[in-house]
């Protein structure tokens, strides 16, 4: 069967290798969030010094960094190449989840995680987080012009659960997604981990996510619960190359950490915000080796419906992570 | 073709390689010199159970150890030949002892290699294409001491791992049910048989009355 | 002023001199100076006196020295290339990047990929030969017919009576060293626990 016979909704992957036009929108998108990026590196002003302190291997070191710019992935940079390729996620003082591209804001004492840590519980958590929210870029950009596309949330990662999710809102009515399809989704996902993209966060006020948003509808209907839930009343949004996502967070530090991934299925599913399609994957990390018999067991697993949370109405939003989980369990 | 015997069954497959043809270890002694050597490294290994040696001498050597156990598993303490073998190459007496009282014991129910050989650190300026007298470290397995190498995916709480397990918890919890809707239908005709036996001995009973 | 003016006109007149001079010779006017004119004559008996050149013999030459071999033909371009740069797969002479190191991920060192963490090995082996010594010392020349199990500091309490009858327990004065991890080891002094649901917690 011709390749194209079996993407009629997606766009055939030839045509999109000639240069991408943005979309106005998303191109207002990233202007805005390179502004707000500009505004909160300048309002930064005279450059003060901290001190961190680097514990792990190879070995303890002392750092002299820049208050409000310098992140974790600095501090690796200067220790060894090695730190620097394989760091998901640092944790700072020995409690709280930082992403490696977030700039440190005081004294502190920083750990770098990684996925043969002797207890990678929260770097799997957010590999997971991270793989769903590169599955909702490639949904937003990888359906032709005449699918409309909403991308909706993801529960809360949870590795138990055997898949990881992203719940999207299409013009689709009836569609099951042919096994092509599907191979096309997880091929532009690893395409999208070739490219190695930084995971860009920023943290912004309530006016300019709603501006961010204002395409879809969805977002916008959350953003005011995210803000009453979160401590300093913010939004916390990421940006993987063109594509900006709300997320609590912590990311990965680059998406080469992604090593072979399969969207297994689109499932669809009836909630109070109407028919939304849940799109469900299966990734493991670069570092990780695993024959193909054993990935097909895990394959097969996640192609059951996800049990994560559904979608719920507007005011009832629950974010991708609790403040609460966001403090590391002491181990 | 019948009378002939099987050759695999006279000598026991070890489970490591062995070349084709012996090493000689070039020695100032000749041959004697060289069996000299091979005897010092098995007793070694033996008392030690871990030790670092020159990668030809100890790979020569590695093979007959593995014999030694292997016979030593196959035969036990009172074959004569293997008794022999190991009085020859085990050079401390005492150690025959554990030969067969410790060695045989930890290795009856392996399915791997009896020792494990690891090649030793050289040093950084070592040219990449040169080929120095490379050291190894050779080591009975199930030794007390710490681990050489850490397995990478042993872990069971690394990402593969994890979704593994949830997997098989699974396919167990189904396999589970299955079984037992199985007994709950089998239990269900057995009581649905034995009350038709019984309205059967209760019609026999009835019908002499 | 006077004393520069004079030094200006004495180096003139030495110049214009040796113009004179070099052109009457080559003009041959005039022979060239012999060869020991320039040297300073000192009253000193054992300054050698200059020696007569005789005229070179092909017999003696050969007689009296040592003749060096000397390239007769001129080495090809791929010739001197060899020499200076060796062969590509084989000698190699200029310095490459090496592409067999790796990182262990336990403590971070890099070492060869085929070879075991020479950092990570050097701590094994201390800790091993300290082991090796204990239990050769203490097993002596009887013969050995039990296991032998090494316990650290404040292990010997778990360990039954019944262990001690089926083991040959060597106890290590030292607490275990935090990278050496009890559950990694197959012998236990500890009775599996009755519980499925344990979740290793000392590992590493």
């Amino acid at each position: 069967m011709k390749f194209n016979l079996c993407c009629k909704v997606l766009k055939s992957s030839l045509n999109r290798l000639s240069i991408r036009q943005l979309s106005s929108s998303i191109q207002n998108q990233n202007d805005l969030f390179n502004a707000e990026l500009k505004r909160q590196q300048n309002a930064v002003g005279r450059i003060e010094k901290i001190n961190v302190v680097y514990k792990g291997v190879p070995e303890d070191a002392e750092l002299i960094m820049n208050k409000n710019l310098s992140t974790p992935y600095n501090c690796a940079q200067h220790l060894s190449e090695m730190l620097c390729n394989r760091s998901v996620l640092a944790l700072v003082d020995g409690v709280k989840l930082w992403d490696m591209h977030r700039p440190l804001e005081s004294d502190c004492e920083v750990q770098l995680l990684h996925f043969h840590d002797t207890d990678p519980y929260h770097c799997n958590r957010t590999f997971w987080r991270s793989c769903s929210i590169m599955l909702g870029s490639v949904l937003s950009r990888v359906f032709k012009e005449d699918v409309q596309v909403a991308l909706h949330s993801f529960p809360s990662p949870t590795v138990k659960s055997g898949s990881f999710v992203y719940d999207v809102e299409l013009s689709l009515p009836d569609w099951n997604p042919t096994p092509a399809e599907l191979r096309v989704l997880s091929g532009e996902m690893v395409k999208l981990a070739y490219e190695e993209i930084p995971f860009e966060r920023l943290s912004i006020g309530q006016d300019l996510a709603e501006e961010l948003f204002q395409h879809n509808r969805h977002k916008l209907e959350q953003i005011p619960s995210i803000v009453q839930q979160s401590l300093d009343g913010k939004v916390i949004v990421y940006r993987i190359k063109d594509h900006i996502d709300i997320s609590r967070g912590p990311m990965m530090s680059n998406t080469n950490h992604f090593g072979r991934c399969t969207i297994v299925s689109a499932h669809k599913i009836e909630t109070d915000v109407g028919l939304l399609y849940r799109f469900q994957g299966v990734a493991l990390p670069k570092a990780m080796q695993l024959n193909h018999f054993a990935y097909g067991i895990i394959e097969e697993r996640a192609k059951k419906l996800n049990s994560g949370r559904l979608p719920t109405i507007q005011g009832e939003y629950q974010p991708a992570m609790t403040s609460r989980e966001e403090i590391a369990a002491p181990v | 073709m019948a009378n002939q015997a099987e050759v695999t069954k006279l000598v026991s497959r070890l489970k490591i390689p062995i070349l084709a043809k012996h090493r000689r270890l070039r020695n100032p002694e000749g041959p004697q010199g060289r069996v000299k050597k091979i005897r010092a490294i098995v007793t070694a290994l033996f008392k030690y159970e871990r030790i670092e040696v020159y990668h030809y001498d100890g790979d020569e050597a590695r093979g007959y150890a593995e014999r030694l156990i292997s016979d030593a598993i196959r035969h036990g303490d009172t074959h004569k030949e293997t008794m022999e073998m190991a009085d020859y190459w085990i050079e401390e007496k005492n150690l025959v002892h554990k030969l067969f009282k410790v060695l045989v014991p930890r290795f009856q129910n392996t399915s791997s290699s009896y020792t494990r050989m690891l090649n030793a650190p050289i040093p950084h300026a070592t040219p990449e294409d040169s080929h120095p007298h490379f050291r190894s470290v050779i080591e009975l397995r199930g030794n007390p001491f710490p681990p050489l190498i850490q397995s990478a995916v042993d872990n069971r709480l690394l990402i593969q791992n994890v979704l593994l397990e949830e997997a098989k918890k699974e396919y167990r919890a189904a396999k589970y049910a299955e079984i037992a809707q199985d007994l709950e239908s089998r239990a269900n005709e057995k009581s649905d048989a034995s009350s038709e036996t019984r309205e059967d001995t209760a019609e026999d009973e009835s019908q002499p009355k | 002023m006077l004393p520069k003016a004079h030094l200006v006109f004495s180096k003139l007149k030495i110049n214009l001199l040796k113009i004179e001079n070099t052109l009457a010779c080559t003009l041959g006017f005039q022979q060239h100076p012999p060869l020991d004119f320039n040297i300073a004559q000192v009253q000193n008996k054992s300054f050698p006196e200059p020696k007569t050149l005789t005229k070179l013999s092909l017999k003696e030459l050969f007689d009296t020295s040592i003749l060096w071999a000397a390239p007769k033909g001129r080495k090809t371009l791929e010739k001197r290339q060899m020499n200076r740069y060796g062969f590509k797969d084989q000698v190699w002479k200029m310095l490459m990047p090496r592409t067999d190191l790796t990182v262990c991920n336990t403590c971070g060192y890099t070492h060869h990929k085929k070879t075991l963490c020479g950092n990570c090995y050097a701590k094994v082996k201390e800790e091993t030969t300290k082991l090796q010594d204990k239990i050769v010392a203490a097993l002596g020349l009887n013969p050995v017919d039990k296991e032998v199990v090494v316990l650290y500091k404040g292990e010997k309490e778990n360990a039954s009576d019944e262990f001690y009858k089926t083991h040959k327990v060597i106890e290590v004065e030292a607490e275990r060293p935090p990278w050496f991890s009890k559950n990694l080891l197959q012998k236990t002094t500890q009775k599996p626990s009755d519980s499925t649901d344990v979740k290793p917690t000392e590992l590493g």
